[in-house]
């Protein structure tokens, strides 16, 4: 039998969890180029819902966690390409070459628009996963591995010391993916649309250009490179552009890996600490060992001879 | 059965987890077990018991004992003390049922949801020397003349007060020991200590027993003392906050970046609401039951 | 939104008259040097060489069968004549050289003579004719119906330029062959917005166009101009 037992229960788990909810918020902002257009975004969350459940697998279950957007401001910003007329080449009969026109352009500098409207209330996600419960000693004395994956993601740095580790490992996470619906697209196709507008004077010169230029909604396609529907587009951009899942994914992972423990303790336990120029006394922690069913999670340590 | 069936949180300690504490803590940290005078700092082999500290402690010249004044030696004329020191030693605690040792016919059996303890105590007390009191007498008897004197010619009151001086301590050559066994009954319990709202976990002394030591009345003298040392000097140090026992959830948050605008608290299941016992006392472990309780 | 007005090139929105002798944005003059040899080039904004090279034609094939000299911006690194300098281009034997005006309202000519004649023959002035084998394109921005003349012929037809009804090509020229007698190959042409027309000389030609009816869009934006107005107070009384 174990020297130390320490069990909490499921409900102190959802209990915890929901406190986690109500107080973590989490922000990042950032942008890429993607040569003739700029985008960034600046988001806000926060966590609601889910239910967190231990299981007689030795896992920790959260499902159906909501991502609520307090903000999820997207920036646009396109640098209007020069617009010209003319140009094209004249067959000329053989051994001749062909002639080349030169092209006029109707605008003279680049001009830049810039947009950037908040899609919080067009999206909600999801978030579920299941990590394993394990308990893992660290050993200060051999050296991290090479390559060390973990360090881009270790929220504290490695103890010079022995410590045991509790870590919840990641067995699955589902995120889902940003998905705007078609009202956004329609958003941003709109909000595009005036601002290029904007930049064109007015009078036939606009009837000219747009004509010119196929029309605003063609022209902003043509811009962004947009193959099909704009919102299809935008979630791309979320998605794999932005690597926002990713975001998520290692926030997740940030509380829950491999590489972070949730909780650590000193090997050997300092009891009581050093005072009036006394040392330590330190106790060595031996077998700690770490389980979960579908009533509590239990920890255990032996105390070293 | 889950551990936690009527309780957020369960934590126990296992009587072998905790002598082996113990142990520990007697070998890194032997001057909360041996107190006597500063001659024996110097002078540790000619204690009553052999201290057996870690080797860190002797690397970094830990003291092995609590220094105390020496016993005064009443009516001399100058002020003179004797070595002494007491040890206590082979410390050993047995939860409910008792099994670890037996307790001695005037504890009984351990009582349910109650713990033993057993140590050996020894205290030693210096002999001066014949040869030494010769040698000091003289010193004394001219301070007494002298004091004498002041008295007769009236002149005490008129001077000023003298400072106070350093005793002189007899030279040791070797201790006089008396060494004993000692148990002690005892239970624990949950209460708050003024000027700290939180919940802590306290030891409470019920008998005391110390083996053979006669005659009866120099025994309850001694007992009474060691149960005075114990309630007052010894178990007040042992008192174990709540959040000590169990992941400090705050700080763990706050180390994850979380700021928390909540107030979480541990607190005691109550009884008999939600435990028969708590903290309690039985299968030869020590259980504790908590809640979790979070407050906006 | 933030937005920045883009810097429009106004002329291009302006011309309705378009002249092989002025040369202005949206009109290119192509010019071919059929033989190999050595040719001054004289660029003139109004009365002023504002750029003067040597042509060097050579027979090599790696050398360029086209150059296109934007006038805009010839004169422009320092203020006043740069007759003094005398900058040079290589060109394949049987190359063109394509003279045109990016931006700007302002009026070029061309000239071109053979050194190392006896007398310098020359071979290109655009200020009066084109040569035959030649060619002169005009873009055409503003829709409507243009009058094309070539007064050394007395030739007329008409283009005209259409509004887009969707996507379309730009990059698509309409040639129109103006024969040995100096009339044109067609009597009409019809070309988009944005479009150029291009008439190959097969005889010298000078070539004039003028928006004689322009689209609908162009009236309509006229008569839509708001007005402000304010009346003197009636004092008669």
């Amino acid at each position: 039998m174990a020297h130390f037992t320490l069990a909490v229960s499921e409900g102190t788990f959802r209990r915890s969890f929901d406190l986690l909810k109500r107080n973590l918020r989490f922000s990042k902002s950032d942008q890429a180029s993607f040569g003739i257009f700029v985008a960034g975004y600046d988001v806000r969350a926060h966590l609601e819902g889910g239910t967190l459940d231990l299981r007689a697998d030795n896992t920790i279950s959260v499902r159906e966690l909501d991502i609520r957007w307090d903000r999820l401001r997207f920036t646009l910003g396109i640098n209007i390409p020069e617009i010209c007329v003319g140009g094209g080449c004249i067959n000329m009969p053989w051994p001749i070459p062909d002639i080349c026109l030169p092209r006029v352009c109707v605008f003279s500098g680049n001009p830049d628009i810039s947009i950037s409207p908040d899609l919080a209330a067009f999206v909600a996600q999801e978030v579920s996963f299941t990590g394993r419960v394990v308990a893992r000693y660290f050993d200060a004395s051999v050296p991290p591995p090479l390559p060390d994956l973990c360090a881009p993601i270790r929220i504290e740095p490695l103890p010079d010391h022995n410590q045991w580790h509790i870590h919840i490992d990641p067995q699955t996470i589902d995120v889902d993916l940003f998905d705007f619906p078609d009202i956004v697209g329609n958003l941003i196709e709109n909000t595009l649309s005036n601002a290029v507008r904007a930049i064109i004077p007015g009078g036939f010169v606009r009837d000219i250009i747009l004509a010119i230029i196929g029309g605003i909604a063609d022209f902003i396609r043509f811009l962004l490179d947009i193959p099909d529907e704009i919102d299809e587009w935008l979630s791309d951009l979320f998605n794999v552009s932005f690597g926002l899942l990713d975001f998520i994914g290692t926030l997740v992972l940030d509380f829950f890996s491999t590489c972070n423990p949730i909780y650590r303790i000193d090997d050997p336990f300092e009891l009581l600490p050093a005072s009036n120029g006394l040392i330590p006394v330190r106790i060595p922690l031996r077998n700690l060992s770490v389980r979960v069913n579908d009533a509590e999670m239990v920890a255990e340590v032996d105390i070293g001879g | 059965m889950a551990l936690t069936d009527r309780c957020d949180i369960f934590g126990s300690v296992h009587e072998k987890g905790i002598n082996r504490i113990v142990r520990h803590l007697m070998r890194q940290r032997p001057s909360l077990f041996n107190y006597g005078t500063a001659f024996f700092l110097r002078n540790p082999n000619l204690l009553c018991e052999r201290i057996q500290a870690a080797p860190e402690v002797l690397q970094a010249h830990d003291p092995l004992l609590s220094v105390q004044d020496p016993v005064p030696i009443l009516g001399a004329a100058i002020p003179l003390g004797l070595n002494w020191c007491l040890q206590f030693t082979d410390l050993q605690i047995d939860f409910h049922p008792g099994n670890v040792f037996h307790l001695p016919n005037e504890l009984g059996n351990l009582p349910a949801q109650r713990l033993a303890l057993r140590m050996r105590g020894c205290f030693g007390l210096d002999c001066p020397s014949e040869e030494f009191i010769r040698e000091i007498l003289p010193q004394v008897e001219a301070e007494e003349v002298a004091q004498r004197g002041k008295e007769v010619f009236g002149t005490k009151e008129r001077q000023p007060a003298a400072p106070e001086r350093e005793p002189i301590v007899l030279p040791t050559r070797k201790l006089q020991c008396l060494c004993v066994e000692l148990f002690a009954v005892l239970h624990f319990e949950w209460g708050t200590i003024p000027g700290n709202p939180q919940q802590w976990l306290k030891l409470r002394l019920d008998g005391l027993e110390i083996v053979d030591l006669g005659p009866a009345p120099l025994e309850e003298m001694a007992e009474c003392y060691i149960r005075a040392v114990l309630k007052l000097g010894i178990l007040p140090r042992l008192s174990v906050p709540i959040e000590a026992m169990v992941l400090n959830i705050t700080e763990l948050m706050r180390k994850q970046g979380l700021a928390i605008g909540e107030t979480i608290t541990l607190q005691p299941t109550p009884v008999p609401a939600g435990v028969p016992n708590n903290p309690a006392v039985e299968d030869d472990r020590l259980k504790a039951f908590i809640n979790l309780v979070v407050e906006v | 939104m933030t937005t920045q007005k883009a810097s429009l090139n106004r002329p291009v929105f302006k011309l309705q008259e378009f002249d092989s002798s002025n040369l202005t944005v949206l009109t290119t003059l192509i010019h071919r040097f059929a033989e190999a040899g050595s040719y001054d080039l004289f660029v003139r904004r109004g009365e002023r060489v504002v750029h003067r090279a040597t042509v060097n034609v050579v027979r090599e094939t790696c050398a360029p069968h086209q150059i296109d000299v934007d006038m805009a911006v010839l004169g422009s690194a320092e203020k006043g004549c740069e007759c003094g300098k005398r900058e040079g281009y290589t060109l394949r034997e049987g190359g063109v050289m394509c003279f045109f005006v990016s931006r700007g309202s302002a009026r070029f000519r061309v000239s071109v003579q053979q050194i190392g004649a006896k007398e310098k023959r020359t071979l290109l002035d655009s200020a009066s004719s084109i040569p035959a084998g030649d060619l002169f394109a005009v873009t055409l921005v503003l829709p409507g119906v243009y009058r094309v003349v070539n007064t050394e012929s007395k030739a007329e037809m008409t283009v005209e330029v259409e509004m887009p009804s969707g996507p379309y090509r730009m990059d698509q020229p309409t040639v129109v062959e103006i024969g040995r007698t100096g009339k044109f190959g067609s009597r009409r042409a019809s070309i988009m917005l944005g479009q150029s027309v291009v008439f190959r000389c097969g005889a010298q030609a000078r070539i004039r166009l003028e928006l004689v009816k322009p689209h609908d869009i162009l009236q309509k934006r006229e008569q839509e101009k708001r007005r402000f107005t304010i009346r003197k107070p009636d004092t008669s009384d």
